[in-house]
């Protein structure tokens, strides 16, 4: 029996590796673009990214027999059914909008860091997202979520976002997609919006070398012929040299069976979210669905396969390769690894220097000593640092787990060494992140455990030590909670994986229990400061505590068959064996009976190894929290998690159901409104 | 000044007893509070019984450890601690107390220990004799009011 019921956190990690950790694409559409699909859609309040942004999930919109095929440093190849994209705004559009935001909030916020600090610190640097935004957002959406996903939305928020820091890159765009129309734009056109893009002043630390231009062309196949497209193409591609997927979209007639429902608000964050919630607000012509023909669906989705599995992952693929010949592989050879030495010795005083003396860009010295910029807080972006932290991101993305764990930790003490703390808690992150992931990938069904030295190495020497030191660099050294927030959900969730695969929730629980608690009281304090109550964000944690203590156990395998649940009796109530069971064959008539003699209880062999009652104090508080919002259904929902241990049926002359503690309370409250109900 | 719930529960985890109260110690440079009641919060006081409820997981678990009756220290919830201990019946006895913020922590905290052992040992010897009672049967509410002030002059005594 699935007890108790919640998030499963594979779930968990399977959104992380969708909605996070995978390539981010950029589309800049011509406006004739636009204008057909809205002519196509009939919507004319919809534009051509919006359209493209739900296929990026290629784990939910498939097509039949796909396989994204992936080969690997080693030259392994492996096959994977999804291999989900992000669509998003291109890269200018994406960073104007971040430039207003961030000087909005700085402006909010002068209060909180003092001046001399921000100016000390990075000005650029801001919150990954805003923890009252979210707590807004979590209340609203908890009237309609369904209870059980609640959770999910709260950690997809939490793990969404398009922010562009230069100390992570899985939010640089790995290609850069021009959308145009074939009838209306010409080549011309479709040159100028590639030279206007390449004219940007990109941030420095975005490379933009590293960008895969491609073009897709839509056009009408009843209208146009094939060959036609196809010279374009060609024409392109000498003129231009960039490779280009055309997609042929027919107009259909205007029946409703030929249109498939699309939800667009596909890995939106939290301030899309609020954005969006507000406009609906006010009016009505933004809805959730788009409606899409089917056969402009079947072209998308073959397309998009097409052009993922045949330019993205080869040149990732290629990219990677390069750079870990170019940079990775001197780096590990012996030289490099003297230099790093004689540069760790002899450089201390020039890295004092760099505080005072502002930038010093590129480095002309083979050493690269000054390529951190102290003051803005990155490393340039033709520099090693830069470029392997990207090397070990995509390789990440393409699901090469351990050669990403292994190229974090190699750059990471580079890091250390330039005192580049941003850097260095982002990759202790991801060094979890990606160790936790390799060690969570289920090759085969039968996961053979890790061993003791393994576990303890992880724990005490990786996942511990690194919590630490990347919660204090971004709270205390940097101001940006948020990021430290984020890792504690991610890590958390990697570690209740990690405990369903090889059932060794005794190694992790004390530890989950505490990056939970940990994340209770930070976003407590955060909203108490702000004069908001944590409510909602609470209950959901508690929620995830109660979760992972309900799922606990600490059985060994031979004994995993006492567990057996009655469904209608609860775990703990001790009931006993009835006493023909108890009394067998010696309970005949005329041998003395005590009445008195207490009974073996039911689960008696489980004492001590289950935290049923642990789980349900959680999940108590969790509908304490949810009591003052009025969400019954919720209540309910939380209160089917503690049915084992307490009985949630009707009131009784029981303990648990006296009406000054809480369980009492809630009940009463419940049968109060189900009576209003009736009335 | 440190509050205390103590209760005692049965082998079906039901509550044999539950008392509140609070140190008596250093209470008289706190005029303004009563000695010996105790100082919870409503919101704390309508979670005692489930705090206490969901140690015993961690009490039935750490009773086959060790061979001590006195479990000691057995969880933390939210600055209460939990003590523990447990009879030969499978009786358990807990007691939840919010920390007392005292100067020198360690030398105190000790000092707990040994006088909350003390009173776990004494409350068993009441509960032994309270057992002896022929119109006792095991898993019965104790409402015997001598022995509930009995157990107040041992919290006296002792916290």
């Amino acid at each position: 029996m699935d007890f108790p019921i919640g998030l499963d956190p594979y779930t968990a990690r399977q959104h992380l590796l969708h909605h996070t950790f995978s390539p981010l694409i950029s589309i800049q559409s011509s406006h004739n673009a636009d204008a057909f699909f809205q002519n196509i859609l009939h919507n004319e309040h919809i534009s051509t990214s919006q359209v493209f942004k739900p296929y990026g999930n290629n784990a939910k919109y498939t097509i039949p027999n796909q396989s994204f095929k992936i080969i690997n440093n080693q030259l392994i190849t492996k096959n994977y059914p999804s291999f989900p994209v992000r669509f998003e705004p291109s890269l200018p559009e994406l960073l104007s909008v971040f430039n207003a935001s961030s000087t909005n909030s700085t402006n909010t916020s002068a209060g909180i860091t003092s001046i001399s600090e921000s100016g000390l610190k990075s000005s650029q640097l801001s919150q990954l997202f805003s923890i009252s935004s979210l707590e807004l957002l979590l209340k609203h959406s908890s009237k309609d979520t369904a209870e059980k996903d609640l959770y999910l939305h709260f950690f997809n928020k939490i793990i969404t976002s398009n922010r562009i820091v230069p100390f992570e890159t899985f939010n640089h765009p790995i290609s850069q997609v021009f959308v145009v129309e074939y009838e209306r734009d010409s080549l011309d056109l479709l040159r100028r919006l590639i030279v206007d893009f390449r004219n940007f002043s990109f941030p420095k630390f975005f490379q933009i070398d590293d960008l895969l231009i491609h073009v897709f062309i839509i056009y009408d196949s009843n209208k146009v012929p094939n060959n036609e497209v196809i010279s374009f193409q060609n024409q392109i591609k000498s003129t231009l040299s960039i490779n280009s997927t055309a997609f042929p979209i027919a107009e259909t007639k205007d029946t409703q069976d030929n249109f498939i429902k699309m939800s667009i608000i596909e890995n939106s964050t939290i301030e899309e979210d609020l954005q969006r919630i507000s406009l609906q607000q006010s009016s009505t012509t933004t809805p959730n669905y788009i409606h899409i023909p089917k056969s402009a669906d079947a072209v998308i989705r073959t397309k998009l396969y097409e052009y993922i599995n045949k330019y993205l992952i080869p040149h990732m693929q290629s990219k990677i390769r390069f750079w870990d010949d170019q940079m990775l592989q001197p780096k590990k050879s012996i030289t490099g690894r003297f230099f790093s030495a004689s540069r760790k010795f002899f450089n201390n005083n020039s890295s004092d220097s760099n505080l005072s003396n502002v930038t010093s860009l590129s480095s002309s010295s083979g050493l690269n000593s000054a390529s951190f910029n102290y003051h803005e807080n990155f490393y340039y972006k033709s520099t090693p640092e830069q470029t392997i932290r990207k090397l070990a991101d995509w390789s990440l993305i393409l699901k090469d787990f351990k050669y990403a764990y292994s190229t974090y930790d190699l750059i990471k003490k580079d890091y250390t060494n330039d005192k580049a703390w941003v850097y260095v808690a982002s990759t202790q992150e991801m060094c979890i992140v990606s160790l936790l992931l390799a060690q969570t990938q289920q090759v085969n069904l039968n996961p053979i455990q890790p061993d003791k030295n393994t576990l303890r190495k992880i724990r005490h020497d990786i996942i511990e030590p690194y919590i630490d030191n990347l919660s204090y660099t971004f709270k205390s050294r940097l101001n940006l909670k948020s990021y430290s927030l984020k890792t504690l959900t991610i890590v958390v969730e990697l570690l209740l994986c990690m405990c369903s695969t090889f059932s060794i929730s005794w190694w992790w629980n004390d530890l989950i229990e505490k990056y939970l608690l940990k994340l209770v009281s930070e976003f407590d304090s955060h909203l108490i400061a702000n004069n908001q109550r944590s409510q909602v964000i609470r209950a959901i944690l508690y929620e995830r505590l109660g979760y992972s203590f309900g799922k606990c156990n600490f059985l060994s395998d031979e004994n995993r068959h006492l567990l057996h649940f009655d469904a209608a009796s609860q775990f703990h109530s001790k009931q006993e064996l009835s006493e023909e069971e108890e009394l067998g064959e010696e309970g005949e008539i005329g041998f003395y009976k005590n009445p008195n003699k207490l009974h073996a209880p039911q689960n008696n062999g489980l004492d001590g190894l289950m935290r049923y009652r642990k789980s349900s104090l959680w999940y108590l508080l969790s509908i304490r929290e949810w009591v003052p919002l009025k969400n019954y259904r919720q209540i309910e929902y939380l209160l089917n998690n503690i049915k084992l241990v307490y009985n949630i049926e009707d009131i009784k002359d029981v303990w648990h159901d006296r009406e000054d503690i809480l369980l009492g309370v809630v009940k009463r409250i419940l049968d109060k409104h189900e009576r209003n109900i009736v009335a | 000044m440190s509050s205390y719930y103590f209760s005692i529960i049965g082998t079906r985890d039901n509550p044999l007893y539950e008392v509140e109260f609070s140190s008596f110690k250093s209470s008289s440079s706190s005029s303004s509070t009563p000695p010996g009641i105790s100082q919870f919060t409503d919101s704390v006081k309508e979670i005692l019984p489930f705090v206490s409820n969901s140690s015993l997981d961690l009490i039935e678990d750490a009773q086959w450890s060790t061979s001590q009756f006195n479990l000691g220290r057995i969880d933390s919830f939210y600055g209460l601690l939990v003590y523990a201990f447990i009879t030969q019946g499978n009786i358990k006895f807990i007691l939840c107390f919010e920390s007392s913020t005292t100067n020198n922590g360690n030398v105190t905290q000790k000092y707990d220990e040994n006088s909350i052992k003390q009173f776990f040992i004494e409350i068993n010897d009441l509960y032994v004799k309270c057992l002896l009672n022929p119109f006792y049967a095991v898993n019965d509410a104790i409402t015997s009011p001598d022995f509930d002030l009995k157990v107040k002059l041992l919290a006296k005594k002792y916290l």
